[in-house]
């Protein structure tokens, strides 16, 4: 749309004045019509010359006027068309009042409006409201909408003049089951008032009116910061208005999380699921009922009380029976908000974790292997496999869930290609530093820019001494177990020589030497593509074979046979395996993400979602796929052409943020909130309001000039040009 | 009034060639019909009784004689035998105008009456004399009663080539001066000129003591101005060339032409002079009817 401004008209769409050529036609057609006339020799030609010296001026006026009353019709046709408008001030915009109001509708979308009584919501409330403003609206008003989230959505950013298409779009919107942002929000709608601005100069007053149920989480930074400023950009634009649909004094109980205690489900030993509940406000009982579903079969229920405190957790044990993933539901017994009693873990059930472990050199993963499996028991969980570095290219690693490294001393380039890819899959793999490695090797083939696999850059080994670990504060998950802990010796081994390394920026440690360097650090394979992807490679800056090829002959540590090795690698192998439930359990709004198993274009796959609605994924250039449409909590299945009896599931689960279901208090609002309720007409914005439409007036013109043209051709007794 | 017939009507006539076809072709039609001479009865000079025949028009008889004598006698003039009559035909260029509706042109038309008035007034042993002009007397053929009259008639007419028309009243002066014996005088002509010099001219005849009827012959499309679509009107006889929305103007040229005749048959009233307005599209047997009952009754008025 282009915009052209002849004091004192604007023109919105210049392009669409070339129909004024038009006005041309009726000229051209009375030109052409006397050229093509008839001839005919005529005896009575006395009295046709009277009756001409007689009529002729009045004929020519008449069919000057029909002629100018056709040319007129094109150009008031045409300036309709290019929606002409007059600038405020003007004498034109002193008598118009076909002026048109533009109305953003921002309805909060935040989960706290699925608030429930008598039967509806207050989302459903909110959109009844909006309806009856839509309803109420005058010939010519625009509308856009737009969903309060996180981030927020727009359903209609262009002002829609239809009616029935904004009721249509106002009935198919969808609660998000996340919270929202008012400063996003508010940032947002200023765009779509600029933006109806610039293209709509018609619409010359601009309101904006936001159904809410005013959850504190939402509004209680509206009068401070950038939510504050936003308002009052909005308030100068147009009128500013809030309807409220929240009731008071809402008591709400929640899942607030769900957890697995073992870092893999197996079908050896059972499963401990562990369940946090909260209270928000008062309830009206305080005994809530929690049930637990594996692949939608009741298999578990326990009673919690929370007369007495906000908070409770509960623990429940399930054995799964078969392989492959299981979605797990806990639902608490439903209250007013229903959305938030419930809450899902999906948990991928294999019959033993097996890990391969590539040793270095001859005997090197003897230890690594007792360390992940002490004990021979065939129901153990963990299924350790050695096998030597050079087989490492020959096997499928597919079926290991981790792959432990144990001191190799260099990798060829096919090795190194086998373990960047298997790590991208997000499987871990975890090295061990032996005296024997090549750091140039290390870095230049599993750390280079290309091939960013190892979180750490290899430096040497360090001076002979006497060191021991540091795990500061525990706080890394991997060495939070051995918080006091004192009988698991992990501040106590001996260690004589490490490796040092220098730990990338995106990779954390988990623990240190007493020299400060790192001991174990943490990375994941693919940071830099996937951002948030859990850690899944890990870097132990010590042998895993005891080693002695130093010239004193000395052993680098004593970790391998001290007590707090075996829980050290069990530790390490939980936490690079975890990345693969936490791919599986996200929150609302998060990517799901993964790869295809194979690289045939052939294989597609398709999602869907908890409503049931399915959606063909499409496959990226390196063979993986995304899906960002998780606004929905639940469980949602993946379905693979090349598998179709292995469907794998995730879930996607709530921020809590929005279950405390508080209000903010008016005082705590924007006072421009509460300015513009009652007169709309009052409310002209500033900015916008600086012309009047003419279009309109211009139609009306062109329908009155075309019944006259009849009547007048008529009364002329001149039909034809 | 007898029943137009389809043998005579004009797009019958059209199609067939030469004026003594189409004159024979009118009389027949005409005479099976009536059986009535159309000058009979013109003479006022009463001559004889006699005896009533089966077949005789019952008006002449003499009631008085019947009151007298119980007995039937017709009256007899003294110059039902010797009527004249003239013929004066406007042969100018305006005659020749046919019009997008009609099957024959105005001077085609006139011919055909001419040619029936002159074949039907022989038929009854009278003398006929024919007169055309243009601008001015083209050719005069004195009042005869012979038949080759009528042949002579026929050469006269075929051979007419149209020319262009000044003032048409001095010529009926010049006519009026040139009709000794008192007669009727039938002018066929559009009459496009100016009225008063018409008239003045036409009263000439009166004053001749002549029995003058005018035959206002008119093209439908002269009448009624059907024309849509602009349209360039050349002017015949001279008259300049004029481009035209007829619909714009069609009003005002039925205005002018209607007061036009409204003028003409006033002022022939006036000077007792009878007027008869004839369309070219109309058969030629309800002209004829037309002309005689209108001559019928003025005889017994």
């Amino acid at each position: 749309m282009s915009l052209l401004a002849v004091s004192p008209f604007l023109l919105s769409s210049v392009g669409m004045l070339a129909w004024g050529a038009a006005a041309a036609a009726p000229i051209l057609i009375h030109l052409w019509n006397r050229r093509r006339h008839r001839n005919t020799t005529w005896a009575a030609m006395q009295y046709l010359i009277a009756a001409m010296k007689k009529n002729s001026r009045r004929i020519q006026i008449e069919q000057l006027l029909l002629l100018l009353l056709r040319c007129a019709i094109m150009l008031l046709f045409a300036l309709a068309l290019a929606d002409i408008s007059c600038t405020s001030g003007s004498p034109l915009a002193a008598t118009a009042s076909l002026d048109a109001r533009h109305t953003v509708l921002v309805i909060d979308g935040s989960y706290s409006m699925d608030y429930q009584e008598n039967g509806s919501s207050r989302f459903n409330a909110a959109k009844t409201e909006a309806r009856h403003i839509v309803e109420a609206t005058s010939q010519g008003d625009g509308y856009t909408l737009v969903r309060m989230g996180q981030p927020p959505l727009v359903v209609i950013g262009d002002p829609a003049y239809d009616v029935g298409d904004v009721l249509q779009e106002i009935d198919a919107m969808q609660i998000a089951h996340e919270g929202a942002n008012l400063e996003t929000t508010l940032a947002e709608v200023e765009k779509i008032l600029d933006n109806a601005h610039a293209n709509h100069p018609r619409l010359t007053r601009s309101r904006v009116i936001l159904f809410s149920d005013l959850q504190k989480t939402t509004w209680e930074d509206a009068t401070a910061g950038g939510a504050a400023l936003r308002f009052e950009a909005l308030a100068k634009k147009g009128s500013l208005s809030l309807i409220d649909v929240g009731q008071s004094a809402a008591g709400n109980a929640l899942i607030e999380n769900v957890q697995m205690l073992e870092p893999f489900a197996t079908l050896a030993a059972p499963s401990t699921f562990e369940i946090d509940i909260r209270r928000e406000g008062d309830l009206e009982s305080g005994g809530k009922s929690v049930r637990m579903f594996v692949d939608e079969t009741l298999v578990g229920q326990q009673v919690i009380d929370l007369t007495t405190s906000e908070a409770a957790s509960a623990q429940f044990s399930y054995r799964f029976e078969k392989q492959g993933d299981h979605a797990i539901e806990f639902r608490l017994d439903e209250d007013a908000l229903p959305i938030d009693d419930h809450r899902w873990i999906v948990a991928s059930a294999k019959d033993q974790v097996r890990v391969l472990c590539v040793a270095g050199s001859p005997g090197a993963a003897k230890f690594l292997r007792f360390a992940l499996r002490p004990d021979d028991r065939a129901e153990a969980s963990i299924a350790p496999e050695v096998v030597s570095q050079s087989a490492l290219v020959e096997i499928d690693l597919a079926p290991y869930a981790a792959i432990f490294v144990a001191d190799a001393a260099r990798f060829t380039a096919q090795e190194a290609g086998v373990l960047t890819e298997y790590a991208a899959t997000g499987k871990g793999i975890a090295f061990f530093l032996g005296p024997d490695a090549d750091a140039d090797n290390y870095n230049r083939l599993l750390g280079s820019q290309e091939t960013p696999l190892l979180p750490v850059t290899l430096e040497s080994a360090s001076a002979e001494g006497d060191y021991r670990f540091d795990p500061r504060s525990y706080e890394h998950p991997l060495v939070e177990p051995f918080r006091g802990q004192q009988g698991g010796g992990l501040l106590s081994t001996p260690i004589w020589r490490y490796f040092r390394v220098k730990r990338n920026e995106t990779a954390r440690t988990a623990l240190w030497f007493d020299t400060g360097d790192p001991a174990i650090v943490l990375g994941s394979a693919a940071a830099s593509d996937q951002g948030e992807a859990t850690d899944n490679v890990a870097v132990i800056c010590l042998p895993a074979a005891i080693s002695t090829a130093t010239r004193s002959g000395q052993p680098w540590s004593a970790l391998l046979t001290w007590p707090s090795f075996p829980p050290l690698v069990q530790e390490t192998l939980a936490q690079l395996v975890r990345g693969e439930s936490d791919r599986q359990n996200i929150m609302v709004g998060q990517v799901l993400q993964g790869r295809l198993t194979s690289s045939s274009s052939a294989v597609t796959a398709a999602i869907t979602n908890p409503r049931g609605e399915t959606q063909r994924l499409g496959r990226l250039p390196d063979g993986s796929w995304a899906f960002d449409e998780t606004e929905t909590s639940g469980v949602y299945r993946l379905k693979m052409s090349d598998r179709p009896h292995a469907d794998e599931l995730f879930a996607a689960n709530l921020q809590t943020v929005e279950s405390d279901l508080t209000k903010v208090a008016r005082d705590d609002l924007p006072p421009v909130l509460f300015q513009a309720n009652s007169d709309d007409s009052a409310y002209f914005a500033a900015g916008i309001a600086d012309g009047f439409p003419l279009f309109r007036i211009l139609l009306i013109s062109v329908l009155a000039l075309l019944l006259l043209e009849p009547v007048l051709a008529w009364k002329f007794g001149s039909a034809a040009l | 009034m007898n029943k137009p017939t389809k043998r005579l009507d004009p797009q019958t006539l059209a199609k067939l060639h030469g004026l003594r076809l189409r004159a024979q072709h009118i009389v027949e039609g005409f005479v099976s019909g009536s059986h009535r001479s159309p000058f009979r009865g013109f003479s006022i000079e009463f001559a004889e009784h006699r005896e009533y025949a089966p077949g005789d028009d019952l008006r002449y008889l003499d009631w008085k004689v019947f009151g007298r004598t119980d007995k039937f006698y017709l009256k007899q003039y003294e110059d039902e035998t010797n009527l004249i009559a003239y013929l004066v035909l406007d042969v100018s260029e305006s005659m020749t105008y046919r019009g997008p509706t009609a099957a024959l042109s105005k001077l085609e038309y006139a011919e055909c009456i001419a040619a029936t008035m002159a074949w039907l007034t022989l038929h009854q042993q009278d003398a006929v004399g024919l007169a055309t002009f243009d601008d001015d007397v083209r050719t005069l053929i004195e009042p005869g009663s012979s038949p080759t009259q009528l042949q002579q008639f026929f050469d006269v007419l075929d051979r007419t080539e149209p020319r262009q028309k000044t003032a048409t009243g001095p010529i009926f002066h010049q006519l009026a001066e040139r009709f000794r014996k008192r007669g009727v005088v039938l002018v066929i002509s559009d009459f496009f000129d100016d009225v008063d010099t018409m008239i003045a001219g036409l009263k000439h005849f009166r004053h001749r003591r002549h029995d003058v009827v005018l035959v206002h012959l008119l093209d439908p499309a002269e009448l009624d101005f059907p024309f849509q679509q602009p349209t360039m009107f050349q002017g015949l006889e001279q008259m300049p060339e004029l481009l035209v929305d007829p619909q714009s103007l069609r009003k005002a040229y039925l205005r002018e032409i209607n007061a036009a005749i409204d003028s003409l048959k006033a002022q022939a009233r006036g000077a007792n002079i009878d007027y008869l307005q004839v369309r070219t599209d109309q058969p030629l047997d309800v002209v004829l009817n037309a002309f005689l009952s209108g001559r019928m009754a003025r005889m017994h008025t």
